[in-house]
């Protein structure tokens, strides 16, 4: 303690440790509005009025929480309502971005300090503040939530360990920061949505102008909690429509003038009243802009916002102006987030590249719902249905893209990552004579290539399956065996879609050729009947590209 | 001049040495009794933590929402420098629910109930046993399936979302379904909406979390009692397909109150705990009971609630009046450094938690995270458990009460409000009461106070604020508010 104190006292006194800290005692010494505790370090006090001084407020910075720190440690340069000390030569902490979002970012200038330009509030500093090493951790903690309520309006929950953390990241630092290095690191947040309780519902449809939502039976409800209105969180282009309620805070009674833009349509309400609307389909363009004004008095007001999309490019704005506000910064605010054209999740290709056999569980387009797509060496893939125990899709080249699962909410369903592939359809492949055969999951168990070998049991156990795949440079073998109780025929249909059959020699629409053991063709699908003995049946059906 | 500052400094140093104790003592704060770490997870490498396992030899499983499992070694060391991490599975569909058991990890993934092992003990986990997939799905992202650690007779529960969250589009949306160890999954519960985490209290009931919407006024804890309604009616229409529950309830009236439809609809259990919107939690997730004998803190035998969207740990008390189960809810842990998903406590005291804020976000704003959290020998002062009496409420706390601001009731503020229960989302806080607290009472032992109130509402949240209480040592509480849910009032 006696260390610190010292140095706290040299420091602001008599010898600087370095040039900036002489920057700082020089615009101290110079600042004509000096505030009560700098005062106490103005070597001109009397030494008596000094060590009181000093002991009163190195006591209450041990016992008050951060208002009082931030009063002994801080006001000095960003003055007592954090409004700046000096006429511009130190700068505000009052609606300072810099205070905005991670807290590490304050965490960091009171842990090493900042030099050079730094932007605030629109005007440029250059100065240098010194690390914070009068104040504990703990303290600094302190001072940090204190600034962000008092003058970003944020409640922080940054603790001690936050802090600990954030400094051990960069615990080796011996510069000052710049304001680039931290913005890089620690960015601004987005702005605050007036409005809360945004609750995003989404419905499927093709529709060319506004439908009415209210009849409809949405598909998926959201809430969004960050209160913009945003196209973000949906993965689409095609026809969709989605419908926002929320209530939104209006700061001052008046007459509000909103601007609303869309592609395609959509309506704005407030308080029951539409203000705006756009019904047809067509680009976002000021030409297709439209306002509206609506009076209304302070407080919360319930917004309902609709929205359709029909096809290409999609987007909504909306804006919202109150003139009575003179403050510019004030006046007007985007109630929707940016619109990021969408373009489609980043690609993420999961292509085996090891000779191995990847495998990926998920919504397969043209596929069932509980499906494994398996992905094997020579560009071999199936999306094999596990539900019904057969490949509902075979495809030649790159594996899978697992870029929309993986990112976002990961909804949709995700096609093949290939040019050439083959929907062999979904539906139960195995019937018997008399009825389709419900066959059971049991498991499956990957050889060390991790290619996974399927085992199936109908319901009475009479049969029981096992389905593996070899993949050759030219040919991937579809490889069964099926224990039977008895001696039975069943039906394995190889295609449920109907495809182009040349039936002499199976090829499927030109592109890929079907081997199997009796192949029969009816209306376009192909099957095969197979005999079965009593124990051990063995089957190889074979597919091969024409390419 | 040298000599006065010395003198200066010397009095500065034992005076803000000592008042640093006293302000350590009047301002607690979380690394006082707990301490987070960040334990750190293999380069490169997208974990999206989703679902957490236990394992012998201090291991520990994760499974990742791109439905990896990964084993973990060295997380429980004090030096978290050595963890290692070894990849042994990449094929489950966004695994929520993981246990081990007998050489088996166990995946309650959105396609299949099953399990995978390491047969032949090379590392990769290559075996698969699909023990159930009884239930539907529609391709929708949000149907979503949490699964439980087993019960004592090896069945599992599960909770299946609604699909989009709010329609009952494919068989079993919206419903807990039992997992026998045979695979037998029948019909447990209705009434589920949009569930983030399933475990079981001390006494081996199970319980679900809800998140605010549909039916749904807020967030919430959920007796998943067997038989039982829980209050969103979306998932009803499969009553056909559920013989073993009876008949169909009655539907519940839109814009009503909990309180008035459970009398109305007897299968009707309502939550247990509201989690307020915004003031206490907005996502709520996993659920588990505290058995580590103080090993985490005084409070054995509670549960701890894992809250994504404001990336904290929730601690919650549960009694049960007239048979049903009600309680309260304290804020506990925060700053997680992402939105909370799993959470496991082990025997040791090392509560791990898992994170992804991936789609929905979080306070805490790493995309992903795995952490843990041990208790440090300090004890926080704060209330333990809270029960409701016939008029009014038995508050004890870990550390003995100073007994005089404990004794006025002025320092007890009380709000009350409940939700509307409607077919709409979410609810307001409605129908609000400001009841007062017109005695206090604290025990001979210091422990414990019981408060009057002038009133008491069926189905109410008691909000209770406790301004100015401090322990026999002057110390702050470190969560002053409590919020209890009141569904059974005590009659005798």
């Amino acid at each position: 303690m006696i260390r610190k104190g010292k140095a706290h006292l040299i420091r602001l006194n008599t010898t600087p440790h370095s040039s900036t800290e002489n920057n700082i005692r020089i615009y101290l010494l110079k600042n004509i509005h000096i505030p009560r505790v700098s005062l106490a370090m103005n070597w001109k006090c009397s030494l008596i009025t000094l060590q009181a001084i000093l002991i009163s407020a190195l006591l209450t910075t041990a016992a008050e929480d951060g208002k009082k720190l931030y009063a002994q440690m801080c006001a000095a340069c960003h003055g007592d309502k954090g409004q700046g000390i000096g006429n511009g030569v130190f700068p505000p902490l009052q609606d300072s971005k810099w205070l905005k979002g991670n807290p590490s970012r304050v965490a960091q200038i009171l842990l090493h300090g900042i030099k050079g330009p730094v932007t605030v509030k629109g005007k440029s500093y250059n100065l240098a503040m010194p690390a914070q090493g009068s104040l504990s951790d703990a303290d600094k903690v302190k001072v940090i939530r204190f600034i962000k309520k008092e003058f970003a309006n944020e409640e922080s929950t940054f603790s001690l360990t936050d802090l600990l953390d954030t400094k051990k990241q960069h615990q080796d630092r011996t510069q000052q920061w710049t304001s680039k290095e931290l913005l890089k690191l620690y960015p601004f947040p987005t702005k605050k949505s007036p409005i809360t309780n945004l609750i995003m519902k989404v419905y499927h449809g093709k529709w060319r102008q506004l439908p009415d939502l209210s009849k409809l039976k949405a598909a998926a409800v959201e809430e969004e909690h960050n209160g913009f209105i945003s196209l973000n969180n949906i993965n689409s282009n095609n026809n969709f429509a989605l419908l926002w309620t929320g209530d939104i805070n209006v700061p001052n009674d008046g007459t509000y003038q909103l601007e609303l833009t869309a592609d395609d349509g959509a309506s704005v309400s407030i308080a029951g009243k539409e203000i705006a609307r756009i019904n047809h389909k067509g680009m976002m363009h000021p030409s297709r802009a439209q306002k509206g004004t609506i009076k209304l008095t302070k407080g919360t007001h319930k917004i309902k916002v609709e929205y359709f999309q029909f096809r290409r490019n999609r987007g909504i704005s909306i804006k919202w102006t109150n003139p009575a506000i003179t403050d510019k910064s004030q006046t007007s605010q985007w109630l929707t987030e940016k619109n990021i054209p969408r373009r489609a999740a980043p690609v993420i290709d999961i292509t085996p590249t090891d000779n191995k056999t990847r495998m990926y569980q998920n919504f397969i387009t043209g596929s069932t719902h509980r499906t494994m797509a398996v992905g094997f060496p020579h560009g071999h893939n199936i999306a094999f249905s596990t539900q019904n125990c057969q490949p509902d899709i075979i495809w030649k080249g790159r594996f899978i893209d697992a870029g929309k699962h993986w990112t976002g909410r990961g909804q949709g369903t995700q096609a093949p990552l290939s040019n050439d592939i083959i929907n062999l359809g979904k539906g139960i492949a195995w019937s018997s004579d008399t009825q389709t055969l419900n066959l059971k999951l049991l498991g499956y168990t990957m050889d060390k290539n991790g290619n996974p070998t399927f085992n199936y049991k109908t319901t009475n156990s009479d049969l029981i399956f096992k389905e593996q795949y070899t993949p050759k440079e030219k040919s991937l073998t579809r490889n069964i065996t099926i224990i039977a109780k008895q001696d039975q025929k069943i039906t394995l249909r190889l295609t449920t879609d109907e495809h182009t059959i040349s039936e002499k020699t199976a090829y499927i629409d030109k592109k890929l050729i079907i081997n199997s053991p009796n192949l029969q063709s009816d209306k376009n699908k192909l099957f095969s009947v197979i005999d079965l003995k009593k124990g051990l049946n063995t089957y190889k059906i074979q597919y091969s590209w024409t390419k | 001049m040298d000599k006065i500052i010395a003198n200066a400094l010397k009095t500065i140093a034992s005076l803000s040495l000592s008042s640093t104790i006293a302000l350590a003592q009047n301002k607690p704060t979380q690394s006082d009794f707990y301490n987070r770490e960040i334990i750190p997870l293999p380069k490169g490498e997208i974990m999206e933590i989703g679902s957490i396992a236990l394992m012998p030899n201090k291991k520990i499983a994760v499974g990742t929402r791109r439905g990896e499992i990964w084993i973990c070694s060295g997380a429980y060391e004090t030096d978290l420098t050595n963890v290692t991490w070894k990849k042994v599975y990449h094929a489950a569909h966004e695994p929520l629910g993981m246990f081990f058991k007998d050489d088996w990890l166990y995946l309650s993934d959105r396609s299949a109930f099953g399990r995978i092992a390491d047969k032949d003990q090379d590392g990769n986990f290559e075996t698969y046993e699909m023990i159930s997939n009884d239930w539907g799905m529609t391709g929708d992202y949000h149907e979503y399936v949490f699964g439980s650690t087993p019960d004592k007779e090896g069945n599992i529960y599960t909770v299946n979302c609604l699909t989009g969250s709010f329609n009952p589009n494919a068989q079993w949306r919206g419903w807990g379904m039992k997992i026998a160890p045979d695979g037998t999954t029948t019909p447990f519960a209705s009434g589920v909406r949009s569930p983030g985490g399933i475990g079981y209290n001390n006494k081996g009931d199970i319980f679900y979390t809800d998140n605010q919407g549909m039916w749904n006024g807020t967030s919430c804890l959920k007796h998943l009692k067997q038989g039982s309604f829980t209050g969103n009616p979306a998932g009803n229409i499969f009553y056909k397909d559920a013989p073993n529950m009876g008949k169909q309830p009655l539907e519940p009236k839109d814009k009503s109150r909990i309180a008035t439809q459970a009398e109305r609809i007897p299968e009707f259990v309502p939550p247990a705990v509201q989690i307020p919107h915004g003031k206490v939690g907005q996502s709520p997730t996993a659920i588990i009971t505290d058995h580590t004998n103080g090993k985490f803190g005084p409070f054995q035998n509670q549960l701890l609630i894992g809250e994504q969207t404001h990336s904290q740990v929730q601690r919650v008390y549960l009694e049960q009046v007239n048979g049903v189960y009600q309680g309260a809810v304290w804020k506990m842990l925060d700053g997680f450094s992402c939105g909370i998903v799993p959470m496991r406590l082990s025997d040791d005291g090392t509560l791990f938690v898992g994170g992804t804020r991936r789609g929905w976000g979080s306070r805490g704003d790493k995309t992903f995270s795995f952490e843990r959290v041990k208790a440090t020998n300090k004890i926080p002062f704060e209330m333990k458990t809270i029960n409701l009496t016939k008029n009014g409420f038995k508050i004890t706390f870990t550390k003995p009460l100073d007994p005089k601001p404990a004794s006025n009731p002025n320092n007890y503020k009380c709000a009350a409000w409940t939700y509307i229960y409607q077919k709409s989302y979410g609810s307001p806080e409605v129908d609000k009461l400001n009841p007062k607290v017109t005695t206090a009472t604290v025990s001979k032992d210091n422990m414990s106070v019981t408060l009057t109130l002038d009133k008491l509402t069926k189905g109410h949240v008691h909000h209770l604020y406790l301004s100015n209480i401090k322990s026999s040592q002057g110390s702050s509480l470190w969560h002053p508010d409590v919020y209890y849910t009141l569904n059974q009032l005590v009659t005798k």
